[in-house]
């Protein structure tokens, strides 16, 4: 792993750097986002299925 | 109106849903111009370090995330006080909505700096007081966030995960003066806010453009999870079906 990253010299260091940056930034900002779904998702169900037994 | 009125209002659950949408959604407009003008400057703009040659452009990432790092960690503490005097349920969520993007940016720290340290000290990984330090703050955050998640009543895990919070405070000088105290392969502080920093200006500014977009990010982030965290925690009040469009 590391002799195949060294066969770019430098920037094959570089470049999985800025993509374990950029990728852990839009992981972070795509679990919130799937929380915040469910979390409104199951408030809507809870509501529907309390006015079906009203 | 005094400050402290103040500021308890704005605390208020609603309130805070409120306000806080709009933070988010600038937040998050800023970040991305700010974001892309940094790896601009970072990757195109920057010159390579003499002695490092281009491996150097990794800091440009590594710096702002182990800063933020920090930052996320002392916010997480200044809540967790909030948590355990008035126990604030705004504060519970901003403790708790901020823990996994702190644990993302300390695994970024540690994983960027391997990636550095190859090229540049020739090994991934050594038992340094700046590493091995920074790597606790990892298990730290990776605690708090597992502490809070082990009681079935949140609240109850919000204030074990405050006190662990608080506990895991006197971390935060050791990593920031672990490379004075010991002698560690990390190099010193080459970035000062008092005194004279010895960083040449070419690689200081991506260095200061993409520390701001980690800001921005993390206050998106944050503000946003810990608003539907309160909605979640909120879910049978008549503002939160107001504001989602199910009141009666």
């Amino acid at each position: 792993m590391t002799a195949w990253l060294m066969s770019f010299g430098h920037w094959g260091f570089i470049v999985p750097s800025y993509a374990i940056f950029l990728l852990a930034l839009a992981w972070d900002a795509g679990r919130g986002w799937t929380a915040r779904n469910a979390i409104e998702q199951q408030i809507r169900a809870h509501q529907a299925r309390k006015r079906e037994v009203e | 109106m005094g400050f402290w009125t103040w500021l308890n209002r704005q605390g208020s659950p609603p309130r805070f849903f409120d306000w806080t949408k709009h933070w988010v959604r600038w937040c998050w407009y800023l970040f991305f111009p700010t974001l892309l003008f940094g790896l601009y400057l970072a990757l195109l703009v920057s010159p390579a370090d003499y002695l490092q040659g281009e491996s150097a452009r990794i800091m440009h990432v590594h710096v702002p995330s182990a800063w933020m790092s920090l930052t996320v960690y002392f916010i997480m503490a200044v809540q967790a006080v909030g948590v355990l005097i008035w126990r604030l349920k705004v504060c519970e969520a901003l403790m708790l909505a901020a823990a996994p993007t702190g644990a993302m940016f300390t695994a970024v720290t540690l994983l960027t700096g391997m990636l550095w340290g190859r090229p540049t000290w020739g090994t991934y990984w050594v038992w340094d007081a700046r590493l091995t330090s920074e790597l606790v703050l990892f298990f730290m955050y990776l605690g708090i966030v597992a502490l809070a998640q082990a009681y079935s009543d949140r609240r109850a895990g919000a204030r074990a995960a405050a006190v662990l919070c608080l506990v895991g405070v006197v971390q935060l000088p050791i990593i920031r003066y672990s490379v004075e105290w010991w002698n560690t392969l990390h190099q010193g502080s080459t970035i000062r806010l008092l005194g004279e920093s010895s960083i040449h200006a070419s690689m200081l500014w991506p260095l200061l453009v993409l520390t701001l977009a980690t800001k921005l990010y993390f206050l998106a982030v944050w503000l946003s999870r810990a608003r539907w965290l309160i909605v979640h925690s909120e879910r049978q009040s008549a503002w939160v079906l107001q504001r989602l469009g199910l009141a009666p």
